[in-house]
């Protein structure tokens, strides 16, 4: 449970973190699992696990994201199977009208959290390995194809 | 010919025109009351256990060695074992059904290893085993080359993995390595420096330890490829300022696939959140001890009077891009090697060091009697959980366990916890869903081969997936009369292999997929009128697919 006995003014910086970020936080969590309710969701609890550690957080935006992303992950992972099979779902959102985020929308979910990271959080590579736990390698490899996936788009 | 940069343009345009429009946060947040906390939702906080658990199934830290030698292996595709001489026709009949076809469960000659002494009230929830595969240039498979280098009194560790040909631009550097531009980044005492550049066809990171950044940097410089595909690895130098030995090296040769592993997972009594995971994996190059230890945060440990490599989550996280975050209830992984050159990985969360050590201590290989109990004990946990949904064809009826689905997750998130097939009057097979997922899977490995292995989406239509190693049942239990569903596998639509029931306004229907590779994509989209006018459409998904990825490994 989160405790209740901070000091004013710690909630007070809290309430404007949450504030400053929330809605970011939010938009990055719909590019990556699509569905408002399971984005508003992670974020909730992505500001309840900053809020419980908000006192020793050298850099609590870091934290935010870094529990955003990782939930998000955990909710693609519940929608696609364990192991000998992997779900890709394609949602039920009908189309956006913009081919590309149609295609963003249906990647595979490293390569859609990998595409969101590096090209509307711009971060580099390094910090999309350091943040999912991929391997350099593996968020390379995503991203590249990711992009020849969404090249095919641009280019039909 | 559109150019990478004005992709990456259109890309960036698109993904903030997507975000721009999700403008209504604010109208569906919770406000903050003056003074206090936003109210977050008091709820059980994923926190520490979200740096681990989500990128991947692994213990702890995303560049381990023992996570590098370990999990990409574990997370290769698995399992689903392609019949190459006998395919049924694909005519669908009851008789496919009632009687499925013969199959044969691959043997899978790795090492299996159980706990032997568990906490009191546990038992076995799920295993999972598969052999070796052969597609290390796919996704999951394994190929990578580690070699740790005594420098003086210091270290460095290469690890090398394989890269797509097409070079993707490169980021933060910040000095060369081997001529390369490369990224560094030490730990907040200095000890420890990683460096990552690429090389044609290959990305390789290096740790160093007990060097300074000039050391490093010259000790790889140094280091003689071998060939011209950094995989094959590096001879040490001769020479050098600082000595330097090759102390030990794990080589893995494009193309040889990654071990056979096998896993059992233990939780407490009535739960599916595993506490305990065993996997074993099959001797591959030449790893060591040595190798499993050079990362941050994995230490050489005497326990239960063996050493083993352990997996000290603070440690790792605390290395590089420490942030603070206390991350003592994630699961530790303790590795060893056993006799025979098998790896031995024990994941553990919520267990103290004693019982941990207990756990350790009862590790055991498994004969083919121990493993072949599993499955049992598993099948009446399982079955001893409510039945959520029954999906029945014929006298082959699979039921999904767990809590019902309420009525506020018809169109949100259903979780079950396990499947139950069972075939006339053999007794029922069940397997459990770990993680709790919506989808899930739940490996029911039997001398017929029925793999329940997913289910349930969606607004009422539950769909459960069977593989067998011929291919797949798909079983649908859709309410509403007016579904279209196409369904096509390896680029070909299938639609006629459906066959349908219906009762009441309820339609099952079921379809066998052969499979004839040993990769398919398997695709099933569906088209859906509302049934009645007084189901407001906004609530009734319109249309909608899924997609099945299977690999299967290669005989």
């Amino acid at each position: 449970m989160i405790s209740t006995d901070r000091e004013p003014r710690e909630d007070a910086e809290f309430d404007e973190f949450y504030r400053t970020h929330r809605v970011p936080m939010t938009r990055l969590a719909v590019l990556l699992i699509d569905r408002r309710s399971e984005a508003d969701e992670v974020v909730q609890e992505a500001f309840a696990a900053v809020h419980q550690r908000w006192s020793d957080l050298d850099t609590p935006p870091a934290y935010l994201r870094r529990v955003v992303v990782n939930r998000c992950h955990d909710v693609l992972r519940r929608r696609r199977h364990r192991r000998e099979v992997v779900i890709e779902e394609q949602h039920v959102a009908p189309p956006s009208g913009d081919d590309l985020r149609d295609v963003i929308a249906s990647l595979p979910a490293k390569q859609r959290t990998v595409i969101v990271l590096r090209y509307y959080e711009d971060l580099s590579i390094e910090s999309i390995a350091d943040l999912t736990g991929m391997p350099t390698g593996t968020v390379k490899s995503a991203l590249h194809r990711a992009l020849a996936q969404l090249r095919l788009v641009v280019e039909r | 010919m559109t150019t990478t940069a004005e992709l990456e343009t259109r890309i960036r345009a698109s993904l903030r025109t997507w975000a721009a429009e999700i403008d209504d946060a604010d109208e569906e947040a919770p406000t903050p009351e003056p003074g206090r906390p936003a109210p977050v939702r008091l709820m059980a906080v994923p926190a520490a256990d979200d740096l681990d658990e989500s990128s991947a199934d692994a213990p702890a830290a995303g560049r381990s060695p023992i996570r590098l030698l370990v999990l990409a292996g574990a997370a290769a595709v698995l399992v689903l074992v392609v019949a190459v001489a006998v395919l049924r026709p694909p005519t669908a009949s009851v008789e496919m059904i009632d009687e499925p076809p013969p199959t044969s469960v691959e043997e899978l000659p790795g090492p299996r290893a159980v706990a032997t002494a568990l906490p009191p009230g546990f038992q076995p929830i799920w295993t999972d085993e598969h052999g070796p595969t052969a597609n290390p240039a796919g996704s999951g498979g394994l190929s990578q080359t580690i070699q740790r280098f005594d420098v003086g009194t210091g270290s460095v560790t290469v690890v090398v993995q394989p890269l797509d040909d097409v070079s993707v631009r490169g980021d933060a550097s910040n000095g060369t390595v081997r001529g390369q531009p490369a990224s560094m980044a030490a730990t907040g005492d200095g000890t420890t420096a990683r460096f990552i550049w690429d090389e044609p066809g290959a990305t390789i990171q290096a740790f160093s330890q007990g060097l300074d950044e000039e050391q490093a940097r010259a000790t790889l410089d140094s280091l003689v490829a071998r060939t011209d595909d950094a995989a094959d690895g590096f001879d040490a130098p001769t020479g050098a300022a600082i000595p330097v030995t090759l102390r030990a090296e794990q080589v893995w040769r494009r193309g040889s696939g990654s071990p056979a592993t096998s896993t059992v997972a233990y939780a407490a009594t009535g739960s599916t959140r595993w506490s305990i995971v065993v996997s074993s994996h099959a001797p591959a190059g030449n790893a060591d001890l040595d190798l499993l230890t050079s990362d941050v945060g994995v230490d050489r440990q005497v326990i239960a009077g063996q050493e083993r490599a352990v997996v000290t989550p603070e440690r790792v996280h605390a290395g590089f891009g420490a942030n603070g975050v206390s991350l003592e209830d994630v699961y530790r992984t303790v590795a060893w090697f056993d006799t025979d050159g098998a790896l031995i990985e024990v994941q553990a969360r919520d267990l103290d060091a004693a019982a941990l050590e207990a756990v350790i201590a009862g590790i055991d290989r498994a004969d083919e009697a121990a493993w072949s109990a599993l499955p049992a004990e598993i099948s009446t946990q399982v079955e001893s959980l409510p039945v959520a949904t029954r999906s029945t064809w014929g006298d082959v009826e699979l039921t999904m366990r767990g809590d019902a689905p309420s009525p506020g997750d018809v169109l949100g998130q259903w979780q079950p916890a396990g499947a139950c097939l069972r075939s006339g009057d053999a007794p029922a097979r069940c397997g459990s869903f770990p993680g709790g997922g919506v989808s899930g899977s739940a490996t029911v490995t039997s001398s017929t081969g029925w793999f329940p292995s997913s289910c349930c989406r969606e607004a009422g239509r539950h769909l459960v997936t069977v593989a067998t190693p011929e291919g797949w049942w798909l079983f649908g239990a859709l309410d509403g009369a007016n579904d279209d569903l196409r369904v096509s596998a390896l680029g070909e639509e299938v639609e006629r292999q459906w066959v349908t029931a219906t009762e009441g306004s309820a339609t099952t229907l079921a379809a066998f997929l052969p499979l004839t590779a040993t990769h398919a994509t398997i695709t099933i989209s569906y088209e859906i009128t509302p049934p009645g006018s007084d189901v407001p459409a906004t609530e009734v998904p319109q249309r909608g697919s899924y997609e099945f990825t299977v690999d299967a490994p290669a005989r």
